[in-house]
């Protein structure tokens, strides 16, 4: 009953014209740069961080959210109609979705991921609504300890369950702590790493660091590359969307599957959408009578992996609204937003601020049937956007970049600071280090200090306080499985038990 | 031998630098107090994160000689071109205001990728000026000049 009217309230504060407003903007916006490869989510969601700073934290919520599920439904319509992934996690799609388009069949494929991200994204906010409220008030009893056991799994798990060394990505969360804690520290008032400079005696600009690795050294990046396939717009007509019957049929189980997953592996600290949507196709693959037909058009391998990705984007929102720890490096981003903003996202938020929680998640549902029209009648359109040249766009994204990090402090300095984070940023990406595991420290750096040293006082410099207690044992045991599992030697042990079973499988 | 480290001197060069920075870290935290264990300072936790950071990016130069070196196209007219866009929009955008200061950085830009072509690019710049004009000065009354003061 409480919820009901917890909803209600939500609603009342979402279904307001600004918020209206800014819902529908942050989707479009999100969608709009989805569909363009070459630029993310996270560059999109910090060149709009500032505009939030003039708008009241709900609007500025709504929209930023709306920039992350919005990205999520674009980026399948490059993967398909292009086999270039508009972002990572859509990259997956790729694998059957092209096929599906070289078979005449591409506008199937977007009607069905879209349908397919609206059936995700719907089933991880009625989770949220159900279990963020429990997870709130189990949260409450939590100590420092816990905390810094939880961000410790958080950082690891970011770093180890992506692609590439894990080596590097750990080198990264670690290098992202240091910078971190540039600046005053909070418990001494001592400068740290300042170099006497005004510009970053309250901490490197979040903003800055973010469009630097996530905005100029893609943008770098990509001017390496050679030009990309074109797209046939015309091709994509109202009638060429319609599924068959046998299609549907394939279709709600897969979605169905790629939603659990896709919530389960959203809402554990460190895991974000990539993860969900490899996870869900292998899935797929393993679950499928016929698993030859993958790669080759399958409808399970589009729709299970799109419903995945949408639900672990809304449910990622969960331990970052009630526990304060993102789980991955565009929900760092929101985190620090919502920080400079005021609001310190934990157990008390739902209870102090429940106008901005229940807000932000009515407009989550208003966001996907935004989506869901943006995407369907009017797909057209953002097709007709893959025809774009590259050298008329980024030119345009450097300019927002700049003046989007100026307008934060009005600082030239900040401009600077983003244009050697993009060259290093670009050093990174060139020598395989990765940066959100980076961003990821960068945020948590001063949270996990904080944590760390008051765990300590309190134990009196006692370190078994983080395995005494249950949940920090816990969440320091995972790590450490997590650690373990990224070993080369240790997971082709995995592997080789995996090949035994399958073997034995065959046999049989 | 010899081979073995010159097929990766760019990837041996990075895990350099990431062991240089992290040094560095280590050297100007010992100036600040380290506390201790219960009553930690402010040196503490950048310098153990530091130590973190050197010893993986000696890790991560011991994994790169044991893998295949890896080449990936180069080109240094990107990196250039965008560079001094951003930064002399950077110079400009307080003293000679937003006009100037974008049409630079997009025509300078624009230079990064073959073919520039001027008249696409201008129209594009005019365009910006004008929705940096109406989102960051008339809507959100950022202190900047159209032209300088």
């Amino acid at each position: 009953m409480e919820t009901i009217h917890n909803l209600g309230l939500g609603f009342e504060a979402a279904l307001s014209a600004e918020n209206l407003l800014f819902c529908l903007l942050g989707v479009s916006l999100g969608t709009f740069v989805g569909v363009l490869p070459g630029i993310g989510a996270l560059a999109t969601i910090s060149m709009c961080l500032p505009l939030t700073f003039y708008l009241d934290p709900v609007p500025g919520m709504i929209m930023l959210a709306g920039i992350f599920y919005g990205a999520q439904y674009g980026s399948s319509t490059a993967s398909i109609l292009l086999n270039l992934p508009g972002s990572a996690p859509a990259a997956i799609t790729c694998l059957d979705g092209y096929p599906m388009a070289q078979q005449g069949r591409a506008g199937v494929a977007l009607f069905l991921t879209t349908i397919a991200s609206f059936v995700g994204g719907s089933f991880s906010i009625m989770l949220m609504i159900g279990f963020a409220p429990v997870l709130a008030d189990f949260a409450i009893s939590f100590s420092s300890a816990d905390y810094f056991s939880i961000m410790v799994l958080a950082l690891v798990a970011a770093s180890t369950l992506s692609n590439g060394s894990f080596i590097k990505g750990i080198a990264m969360v670690a290098a992202g702590l240091v910078l971190g804690l540039v600046g005053t520290d909070i418990s001494s008032g001592v400068p740290r790493y300042t170099f006497g400079i005004i510009d970053i005696s309250d901490g490197i600009s979040l903003v800055a660091v973010a469009m630097g690795l996530f905005g100029v050294a893609e943008i770098l990046n990509n001017l390496m590359q050679d030009e990309h396939a074109v797209v046939d717009a015309r091709s994509i007509t109202f009638k060429s969307l319609v599924p068959t019957r046998q299609d549907m049929r394939e279709f709600w189980p897969a979605a169905g599957r790629g939603s659990v997953i896709g919530a389960i592996v959203g809402m554990l600290p460190g895991t974000g959408p990539t993860i969900a949507t490899f996870m869900s196709y292998s899935a797929e693959k393993r679950l499928s009578r016929n698993p030859g037909k993958f790669g080759k058009g399958a409808i399970e391998g589009i729709s299970s992996p799109e419903a995945a990705n949408n639900s672990s984007v809304q449910a990622a929102f969960i331990p970052t609204l009630t526990l304060g720890i993102p789980g991955d490096a565009i929900m760092a981003v929101i985190l620090g937003g919502m920080l400079i903003h005021g609001i310190a996202p934990g157990p008390q938020l739902i209870a102090n601020d429940p106008v901005l929680f229940w807000g932000v998640i009515a407009s989550f549902w208003i966001g996907n049937v935004f989506l869901l029209i943006l995407n369907i009648p009017l797909i057209g359109i953002w097709v007709r956007l893959l025809t774009v040249p590259y050298h008329l766009l980024y030119p345009g994204m450097l300019f927002f970049i700049c003046i989007g990090v100026y307008s934060v402090n009005n600082s030239t300095f900040d401009v600077m600071l983003t244009l050697i984070f993009g060259l290093i940023g670009f050093g990174m990406m060139r020598f395989g280090f990765p940066a959100a595991p980076l961003l990821l420290g960068f945020v948590l750096g001063p949270l996990i200090e904080e944590n760390f040293r008051r765990a300590l006082v309190l134990s009196r410099g006692n370190l078994d306080v983080f395995v005494s207690r249950p949940v920090s044992a816990t969440f320091l045991g995972l790590t450490l499985l997590v650690l373990l599992a990224s070993i080369p030697q240790v997971r082709g042990l995995f592997g080789l038990i995996a090949k035994g079973r399958k073997g034995q499988a065959v046999n049989e | 031998m010899t081979d073995l480290i010159k097929s990766r001197i760019p990837d041996l060069a990075a895990c350099g630098a990431l062991a240089a920075f992290g040094l560095a870290a280590i050297w100007i935290g010992s100036g600040y107090p380290i506390g201790s264990i219960n009553r930690m300072g402010a040196g503490f936790f950048p310098i153990a994160a530091s130590i973190i950071v050197v010893v993986l990016a000696v890790a991560a130069a011991v994994e790169t000689l044991l893998s295949e070196p890896v080449s990936q196209p180069f080109k240094l007219r990107p990196v250039i071109f965008i560079s001094v866009g951003i930064f002399v929009w950077a110079r400009l955008i307080d003293s000679v205001g937003l006009i100037p200061a974008t049409f630079a950085l997009i025509l300078l830009s624009g230079l990064a990728k073959p073919p520039f072509r001027p008249v696409s690019l201008i129209i594009s710049a005019a365009v910006l000026c004008a929705a940096g004009y109406l989102v960051f000065m008339w809507g959100l009354q950022m202190p900047l000049t159209l032209l300088g003061r």
